[in-house]
């Protein structure tokens, strides 16, 4: 694997849901996250980046799992491993960040000390130590007080706050990799802002990297340097921000800009059409039914992600 | 540290008023049930009896006081802890009732320990595994549970393990005849006898213990096992268990340093409110094994028309309930710190 | 069907097919089966019933199930069997009609108490909660040594039980639809609060309320069992499963299950039968919404 290349994820297919309501929601999913860089996941809701995700940490729920593909990482495919090695993996090499923060901290327990817990055990640190270094997290993602925080328990944090106490949670020993899945959702603009500014200067600072989920183009053109769009469950364009932004080639790309008003001549669109029915077997293109320029071939033939230029993939017959 | 003791001053206050009017309701409906539905007199010394020595007591009773007056004294009665006087043995009803208290005390709680180490095991079990084995057994108790009436369950099971297998003593009250009882303590015979070393009355309280404890236990152990399973599995696939297996954490932190935490609060709920249901509900059971309890008491009152000792049971009972209740809200306040912040 | 989608196979008339099938599959599920085969039986007990359920005939008593008494004799000498059979009658009989006249009560009471709120609501649920802090048992024998030992006022009291249940349900129910917009669109229009609650709300509550109803019958056959087995509501030559449990208990230690098993197995067969017809329904019901 690429020593640049820092997580690679090959052809993922995810499947979730009881027997008789099975959902295939990631469906051959590529992408790969450089050392040093930040990847924005950018796709409608039920579009799979979120259990392509939770699939990479082996955090899919009870009805989950990951039926095909791999996902590689520090040369093992995570997919693979044991589950006490993966326990050695999560919250170590690789954080992840959730979107409800306050209800994603154990209301019972003081924030200080789910913080501390997560540090005792992959650093084997005393219980104080433990402690100060969860309050100086606190402090370093800029919460005021923070050895009164560190005691508040998660009812009393606003949605912002608590979103700084995640992000001090992942950050804590320090990974290589953090995934962040809607951190900014529900949060006011203002503190959005602040949030993604926070999650950008930290992983610059500790040379790490970044894998942002989203629904909104705003968050990942402000926080990341290469982009991902994915689309019932597959990856149809990735590459760097400004070829994804500025060249758009797949059809669907550029109908999400327009909705999105990217490009400044155009009134806000939406797409025509729904999203493929995620229980069936797909045949041909999964946005076909929706995109203008298309042929016969789409509705047979499945796209591929081809590399159109250097560094920029896109998944259409006609890019 | 001044504010925390005031706020929980405030919240048992509230608690306890709210126990109060309960009871204040209870007792009201009580009252309204025996004046209002029948003449109490009648029911105390038939209906063959002189007008004259009828109109006595309606007079002795106070029965012919208007009624908001004879409310009031009822309630300031009952205040008192006067719950009348049984007719058939002339002593006050709550004397009756504390001597056969201890009995029914003891079997519910041998129907506790057994609920706790079977209903709560083979609830966390099975949320651990959904769908497997464990879970399998405890929703095949579950429904069967719910729909064999626990009198008929506790005569199959002196049929098969009194008269086929000889291995429980005769179902006749607490102990065999023969044993001397140990002097009395608590009143709990397995408590009285281990204090006293009398092994031989420890053995034979015990022996007589098994087959109402299981036969009343089950009454609580499905739904106990339902409450158990679904609070463990809907902690289990919350957002906050998610964050900790997303950080590595080891499942036996999960399971035993967050879980459990999280669902101390509904399980012991449960427990308390198990309790204070149980305690209400030995009449069918005591009655199958003779145990010398209060729901044999209020049965036997029954039978003999004797009618101050069943109002009187069924008011204590209302009082376990509502302490059930108050016990479990106490519980919820001190580990939630969520309803402290209210 | 989406272009480039191809579902997975499906019967060609769809829909209907599906459900039809269901229905048959759930009209012949065992517990549906058993439920109509006990009602079949209280029905038609004189017909079925072998021998008289109320003639003492001393020189059989006790006797072991055999060709000639399929459930054997209890201490009177009457064969158990047919009794079992009409005793059907009353046990089912009073079961639903006190689950029913609870349904009555409680219903109306708990659409309207959710409804209009305020204080009217506050004081229905305190009166609910002293209501079911009342343990049904001992509440029973209370009210039944006050105002006389019959089946109409076993009924009665089982009904009383039953009305806090569906007042909380119904109340439940009635609740998020108050806020809703079809309501606001009636209010405007000028209808009254009872026609409002009449027409739009009650008719929003039969199927949850429908769903329960199977269980609390299963629940009250029980308590007329165990009530009538402490003696409460029924005359000793009456055919009725808790009594006869009653009867045949000081038999056991003996060895003779016969009077005490059958009857009880009657008890846990409605029981259980009822129980899971009311699961089924209401995972249909929770399925639905």
């Amino acid at each position: 694997m690429n020593q640049s290349l820092l997580l690679q994820v090959n052809d993922l297919r995810v499947e979730i849901g009881r027997s008789d309501r099975r959902v295939r929601a990631v469906r051959g999913a590529s992408l790969m996250v450089g050392r040093g860089s930040r990847l924005g996941v950018i796709g409608e809701s039920g579009s799979g980046k979120t259990m392509m995700a939770l699939a990479t940490l082996r955090l899919l729920p009870a009805t989950g799992m990951a039926t095909g593909g791999e996902v590689l990482y520090g040369g093992r495919n995570l997919l693979q491993l044991s589950e006490e090695e993966m326990q050695r993996v999560r919250g170590k090499e690789i954080s992840m960040v959730f979107q409800n923060a306050v209800s994603s901290l154990n209301p019972l327990f003081p924030v200080g000390q789910q913080i501390a817990d997560v540090y005792r055990y992959h650093e084997g640190a005393s219980r104080e130590e433990a402690r100060e270094k969860a309050i100086a997290m606190l402090d370093a993602m800029g919460i005021p007080d923070p050895a009164r925080r560190a005691r508040a328990y998660p009812h009393q944090y606003s949605g912002g706050m608590a979103q700084r106490a995640m992000i001090a949670m992942a950050l804590v020993c320090s990974p290589q990799l953090l995934i962040a899945d809607e951190p900014t959702t529900g949060l006011d603009l203002t503190i959005q802002a602040q949030v993604l500014d926070l999650i950008k200067e930290h992983i610059q600072r500790s040379e790490a990297s970044l894998l942002l989920i989203s629904h909104d183009i705003a968050v990942v053109a402000e926080s990341c340097t290469d982009m991902a769009v994915m689309y019932a469950g597959e990856v149809l364009e990735a590459g760097s921000l400004e070829d994804v932004l500025g060249k758009p080639s797949s059809p669907y790309t550029k109908a999400l800009l327009e909705c999105f008003g990217v490009k400044s001549d155009e009134r806000l669109s939406s797409i025509a059409g729904q999203v493929p029915d995620l229980r069936s077997e797909l045949v041909g293109c999964p946005f076909a039914s929706r995109c203008e320029p298309v042929q016969d071939v789409c509705r047979q033939e499945h796209p591929t992600l081809r590399e159109i230029r250097p560094k920029h993939w896109v998944a259409c017959h006609f890019a | 540290m001044a504010s925390w003791l005031i706020a929980s001053a405030i919240y048992i206050g509230k608690r306890l008023l709210a126990i109060l009017l309960v009871l204040l309701g209870v007792a009201t409906i009580t009252f309204a049930v025996t004046r209002l539905l029948g003449n109490p007199v009648y029911l105390l010394v038939g209906q063959q009896v002189d007008k004259e020595i009828i109109d006595n007591m309606v007079h002795q009773m106070g029965l012919d006081r208007p009624l908001p007056e004879q409310y009031l004294r009822y309630l300031m009665a009952v205040a008192r802890g006067d719950l009348g006087i049984s007719r058939v043995t002339q002593r006050p009803v709550l004397v009756e009732i504390k001597l056969r208290l201890p009995a029914t005390l003891e079997l519910v709680t041998a129907a506790m320990l057994l609920i706790l180490v079977g209903g709560i095991s083979l609830g966390v079990f099975s949320a651990m595994r959904p769908g497997g084995a464990v879970d399998r057994l405890s929703q095949f108790i579950t429904r069967l549970g719910v729909s064999i009436p626990d009198f008929w369950i506790g005569l199959i099971l002196i049929y098969v393990f009194f008269f086929l297998l000889k291995w429980a003593p005769v179902p006749l009250g607490r102990l065999s005849p023969g044993i001397h009882s140990p002097s009395q303590v608590t009143g709990l015979l397995v408590v009285d006898s281990l204090l006293a070393g009398n092994w031989a009355a420890l053995l034979s309280a015990l022996g007589h213990l098994v087959l109402p404890a299981i036969t009343l236990a089950l009454v609580a152990v499905p739904s106990t096992i339902q409450i158990t399973r679904n609070t463990l599995m809907q902690i289990l696939s919350s957002d906050y268990i998610r964050t900790a297996r997303a950080y590595g954490m080891p499942s036996r932190t999960i399971y035993f340093r967050y879980a459990v935490r999280n669902d101390i609060v509904p399980v012991v709920t449960m427990l308390a409110m198990t309790f204070g249901f149980l305690m209400s509900s030995t009449v069918l059971v005591e009655t199958v094994f003779a145990w010398p309890g209060v729901g044999l008491y209020a049965v036997n009152s029954m039978y003999q028309l004797d009618y101050e000792p069943i109002l009187g049971v069924v008011f204590l009972s209302a009082l376990f309930y509502a302490l059930a209740y108050l016990v479990a809200d106490l519980i919820t306040f001190a580990v939630d710190p969520r309803i402290r912040a209210q | 069907m989406i272009d480039g989608a191809v579902p997975l196979p499906v019967e060609k008339s769809g829909a209907g097919r599906v459900r039809r099938a269901h229905l048959r599959q759930w009209l012949l599920s065992p517990p549906v089966l058993i439920l109509s085969v006990l009602v079949l039986c209280a029905i038609f007990a004189p017909l079925l019933a072998p021998h008289d359920p109320t003639t003492p005939v001393p020189a059989e008593k006790l006797l072991p199930p055999s060709r000639e008494h399929w459930f054997g004799t209890d201490p009177y000498g009457m064969d158990i069997f047919s009794r079992v059979l009409y005793a059907a009658r009353i046990d089912l009989s009073v079961a639903i009609t006190s689950v029913l006249l609870g349904i009555l009560v409680g219903m109306p009471l708990g659409a309207f108490s959710g409804f209009v709120r305020g204080r009217f609501d506050e004081v229905m649920m305190r009166i609910t909660e002293i209501m079911q802090a009342f343990p049904p048992i001992l509440f029973a024998m209370a009210v039944i040594a006050a105002a006389g030992n019959n089946l109409v006022n076993l009924t009665l009291i089982l009904a009383f039980l039953n009305v806090p249940v569906y007042l909380k349900m119904v109340r439940s129910v009635t609740l998020p639809l108050q806020e809703s917009d079809f309501i606001l669109a009636a209010r405007c229009g000028g209808h009254s609060t009872l026609s409002l609650v009449g027409r739009h709300i009650i008719p929003n509550t039969l199927v949850p309320v429908f769903s329960q109803f199977s269980l609390s019958c299963a629940y009250a056959v029980q308590m007329v069992a165990g009530l009538s087995f402490i003696g409460l509501g029924v005359r000793v030559p009456q055919p009725e499963w808790g009594s006869m449990i009653s009867l045949g208990a000081s038999f056991i230690i003996f060895g003779k299950w016969w009077p005490a098993v059958f009857p009880g197995l009657a008890v846990f067969l409605t029981a259980y039968s009822l129980n899971a017809l009311g699961h089924r329904l209401r995972r249909i019901v929770l399925r639905e919404t």
